[in-house]
């Protein structure tokens, strides 16, 4: 029996690496929060969860070996106040938004579209944090054509 | 689209809407006006042809609200056309396609909140 392409197989690792990275992310995210904004940080968490939990089982599913979370992960900055939470979520969400993108350059029809579809949830959760539209979600300026 | 939002621009600066949404509204053209540039500098490939609404066409009209609602729906369909033509598209092409799937609906939700008055 063969496996997936190469490529499906490492970008679902890597969707999967965001979303248990954003996952561990929104705790801390959270408790730097409080009140209808902490909620909103909750669903996101739920979200990510549930998303971690569904490429996991996909991963499997094409007899991969799903990759393991860290127990810890570095974050881009220190997060000590609700402003430095809201910037972590846009920072997690602007990439779990570019691995889901990966998965739209694999030759799979069915996850080009599930990776489409997730891009699009994450940047709807980051617009909520960064309180303003971009033009690409996902796509470093370096890919866009000048 | 980029047209649409000239239309709305004018709806909007014609009543006495907050300037902050008179900025933001300029902000989501400029980012069409962004689109609309990065695919016509890829779209030479002759695989993927966009299809066009005969509706985009049509002048706006009536009320900012009602204006407003058009261009949601007309983002969030655009969105949802995108994605649906992902399948023939080269692999950048199509992350450049799902991105501005992704920044289309983000544009139907600030137009949604700014109808609501958030």
């Amino acid at each position: 029996m063969t496996g997936p392409p190469a490529q499906t197989l490492t970008a679902l690792q890597a969707a999967l690496a965001a979303e248990e990275a954003a996952s561990y992310g929104y705790g801390v995210v959270g408790a730097q929060l409080a009140g209808a904004q902490q909620q909103t940080a909750r669903a996101d968490w739920v979200a990510h969860q549930v998303a971690r939990d569904q490429l996991t089982a996909m991963i499997s599913a094409v007899g991969g070996q799903p990759g393991p979370s860290a127990v810890a992960y570095r974050l881009p900055m220190p997060v000590h106040s609700a402003a430095a939470a809201r910037a972590l979520a846009v920072i997690i969400e602007d990439r779990v938004t570019q691995a889901y993108l990966g998965l739209v350059a694999v030759n799979d029809r069915a996850l080009r579209d599930f990776g489409a579809r997730q891009a699009r949830a994450a940047a709807l959760r980051c617009v909520v944090w960064r309180g303003s539209t971009v033009a690409f979600p996902g796509l470093a300026a370096s890919s866009l054509r000048h | 689209m980029v047209a649409r939002y000239r239309g709305a621009l004018a709806a909007a600066s014609a009543t006495s809407v907050a300037y902050s949404v008179l900025a933001d509204l300029t902000d989501v053209q400029t980012q069409h006006m962004a689109h609309l540039a990065q695919l016509s500098v890829r779209l030479i490939e002759p695989t993927v042809r966009p299809s066009r609404p005969s509706h985009l066409t049509l002048p706006i009209t009536g009320s900012l609200s009602a204006v407003l609602a058009e261009l949601e729906l007309a983002e969030q369909s655009a969105s949802d056309r995108l994605i649906g033509q992902l399948a023939a598209a080269p692999p950048s092409l199509a992350q450049l396609l799902a991105s501005i799937a992704a920044s289309e609906a983000t544009h139907a939700e600030f137009l949604r909140a700014v109808r609501r008055g958030g």
